[in-house]
């Protein structure tokens, strides 16, 4: 038989779980924006989604879930900068501070962004595509990608960042055609 | 400033960012970048979604990640005071074990029954669970410690659960599971409410944050305190009111009760600031580090204690070396056990095995006594008998140490491991055993009934390496076991060291193991040395010969 403590704990995790999955890629894309490298930010959002846990009792469920979390992952980026720092790349403060407010801001329309995004990427040839899937495969190096394809580096980085740039003028042309303006 | 207006080699920079492969100086320069042009940060904005959006993986990587706390087997959250946080990335592989487990025993019992048409659950019950994860820290350390309260930490190396705990007098160190350390100088009054978090009533505590750890959160009974990367120190006075002492990194403070600004940075301390909190508000106050007890006092323990904490020795070292020097008896040196050294567990056949009687692993000889190791190969076992059983039953903690090293040779597909283990003598079930050792591929080892937990990297072969094992054996809480291997370059600390090699997950087993057995597999050779089993982390890293020691009355 259930005890009230547990079904109050399966309602919390029920809304916590529901909560997430509306907002996790934007709370990673939050830490993924303050943490340059992005396994140290796999990290960072591992324990940022435990401390969520851990404090949910302490949301406010009238606010804003993604404005709380952001609030927690700032400090466990703070926290996790202190570690890293000597070892490994990591914004300084300041620029941590700035980047935070804008961020958030940003990512705002994240969600409409993205569904923008496939469009754009749809659109774009085959082996364009295949450039920009290879480039975010975690576990390849553009120079490993570029041995594979007998291109140099410089090249494949060329192309990258003009496919990039397209995308993001794409988005934001359909953004100001189709949707609300962020 | 427009996309078009960025320096030419800024979106070179992000494709580096991006690809891992930025240098220090080109970090520099993209930090540079990012902080000079509002119009960097939103195109670095834009490039990350365009990233991660084309990741058709992303969100199930995500899903993957954020499952410790989403998975349905997850354990409760705590209602307020009272929680558990799961090791960081742990959980997972709890839940792995637990199914592989339930279904490896679901496995075994239709086998046996169909084998030998009897029902297993009519046999002796198997004694081993493994269970969910309450432990939340351990007392590291204690020195002139006197509890109140009920269920008082009973010695250094426990570990604690959730608890309430008041310390009289002394000081001592709790390590949080999180990395987190208080330091408390009785008379203190504490909850331990998880690994994460802690509440004192009154009293002084030092907190040392941890690099990796989430913020850790200290209530008392003014404020909250969430740690960035922080030193600090807090004395609560018996009518609640409270001084925070900053001494290294910050401290976000949190008012228990007044308004709670939706930003969570409600006031955030510096280093070498301090403040005085009650219900009339709070005000800056002059730091005083001195006020507070840093550290546990490092103290020397007496020799006799540590020899009394020594359960059983074993140097390999002959009486008399004999020619050939390798066939010398090494099978009865040591103290702490019943019997010599045999090839079977019930058999008077000697062990095989050959001595080296003039080699040590040891780094250095504190007494001729200890001159000499023994090699195992070709699938040897060597067992005995210990007069004082490790017992799993009762409240108590063992400590195992011993030098290990492979000696590299052909390279076959298996059968190159090497080990320590504690026994049984009911050798009915093969797998109830304690076992620390050196696999195959050369990783280090800890293995407990069903549970195998090795660590990469590997260990060099030829080279002599320092095991130590802790058991934490509890009568009604959870035991667990832990492995950490030194190298040669290593310094062995003094005290209990904070990272351990493997960790079991805790475990409920009321089994006595009466023996050990060390082994070498079919293709393997190892030369084991110095072995010590006894109740401190000083019983086991004192490498004197516990002749020169002086005795108990």
């Amino acid at each position: 038989m259930s005890t009230p403590t547990s079904l109050t704990d399966q309602n919390d995790r029920g809304m916590f779980t529901s909560l997430l999955n509306r907002e996790r890629l934007r709370i990673f894309g939050y830490i993924r924006a303050l943490v340059p490298h992005n396994p140290d930010a796999e990290d960072v959002y591992q324990h940022v989604c435990l401390t969520l846990w851990n404090k949910f009792s302490e949301f406010d469920q009238e606010r804003d879930f993604f404005s709380w979390a952001c609030g927690i992952a700032f400090f466990t980026v703070c926290n996790f900068r202190r570690s890293a720092q000597r070892d490994r790349h990591f914004f300084n403060q300041e620029l941590i501070e700035t980047m935070s407010m804008e961020r958030m801001h940003h990512l705002s329309n994240h969600n409409i962004r993205l569904e923008l995004l496939q469009d754009c990427f749809n659109s774009l040839g085959a082996a364009d595509q295949e450039l920009l899937l290879q480039a975010t495969f975690e576990k390849q190096s553009i120079k490993e990608f570029a041995e594979k394809a007998g291109k140099t580096v410089q090249t494949l980085y060329n192309r990258l960042s003009t496919l990039r740039r397209e995308l993001a003028q794409c988005i934001l042309r359909k953004l100001k055609s189709e949707g609300p303006s962020s | 400033m427009t996309v078009q207006d960025l320096p030419p080699n800024f979106d070179q920079l992000l494709n580096r960012l991006i690809d891992s492969q930025l240098s220090e100086t080109e970090f520099e320069e993209l930090e540079q970048y990012l902080i000079a042009h509002p119009q960097a940060r939103q195109t670095y904005f834009d490039y990350l979604d365009i990233n991660t959006g084309i990741q058709e993986s992303n969100v199930e990587r995500l899903k993957q990640l954020d499952q410790i706390v989403t998975a349905e087997t997850y354990q409760s959250k705590p209602s307020s005071k009272y929680s558990d946080v799961a090791p960081k990335g742990k959980l997972l592989s709890v839940f792995k074990y637990v199914a592989v487990a339930a279904a490896s025993v679901a496995l075994m019992l239709s086998i046996d029954w169909y084998m030998t048409g009897r029902i297993y659950l009519e046999k002796k019950p198997v004694a081993a669970t493994a269970i969910d994860l309450p432990y939340v820290a351990t007392l590291s350390r204690a020195n002139d410690c006197v509890w109140g309260a009920d269920n008082p930490p009973l010695f250094s190396g426990q570990r604690l659960l959730s608890n309430e705990l008041y310390l009289e007098q002394g000081v001592a160190e709790f390590r949080f599971d999180s990395g987190v350390r208080l330091v408390l100088e009785g008379p203190t009054r504490i909850n331990i409410d998880s690994a994460n978090s802690a509440t004192v009533d009154s009293g002084s505590v030092v907190l040392h944050g941890y690099e990796a750890a989430p913020e850790f959160e200290l209530i008392t009974p003014q404020a909250k305190f969430f740690d960035i990367g922080t030193e600090y120190g807090t004395k609560v006075a018996e009518d609640g009111s409270t001084e925070l002492h900053v001494f290294e990194g910050q401290v976000r403070i949190q008012p228990i009760e007044g308004i709670v600004k939706d930003d969570p940075n409600n006031l955030v301390l510096n280093a070498g600031e301090a403040r005085h909190i009650d219900q009339k508000g709070d005000a800056a106050i002059v730091l005083k580090p001195q006020d507070f007890k840093h550290e546990v006092p490092g103290k020397t323990k007496n020799l006799k204690v540590v020899r009394e904490e020594l359960i059983a020795y074993d140097s390999f070292h002959p009486e008399k070396i004999i020619a050939p020097k390798e066939t010398s008896n090494w099978r009865q040196a040591g103290v702490g056990w019943k019997n010599s050294w045999r090839k079977q567990l019930n058999g008077s056949e000697p062990a095989r095995g050959l001595s080296h009687p003039q080699k040590t692993l040891q780094p250095q000889l504190l007494s001729p006594h200890q001159s000499g190791c023994i090699e195992l190969g070709g699938g040897q076992s060597a067992w005995r008998s210990l007069k004082k059983p490790i017992r799993l039953d009762t409240d108590a903690i063992y400590y195992i140490s011993f030098f290990i090293q492979k000696k590299s040779g052909p390279k076959t597909s298996g059968n190159l491991y090497g080990n320590f283990s504690f026994q049984t003598i009911d050798q009915s079930d093969s797998n109830k055993k304690i076992l620390f050792g050196i696999t195959s591929e050369n990783y280090p080892i800890l293995h407990y009934n069903l549970q195998h937990v090795e660590r990469a990297p590997p260990l060099s072969e030829d080279k002599p390496y320092f095991f130590v094992g802790k058991i934490v054996a509890s009568k009604d809480s959870p035991d667990q076991v832990f492995l950490r291997a030194f190298s040669g370059e290593e310094t062995i600390p003094d005290q209990e060291p904070l990272v351990w090699t493997c960790t079991s997950d805790p475990f409920r087993d009321s089994t006595t193991f009466e023996c050990i057995r060390l082994y070498a597999g079919k293709s393997s050779k190892y030369l084991f040395d110095e072995l010590r089993i006894g109740t401190s982390w000083e019983s086991v890293v004192n490498f004197q010969d516990p002749d020169d020691m002086p005795e108990g009355d």
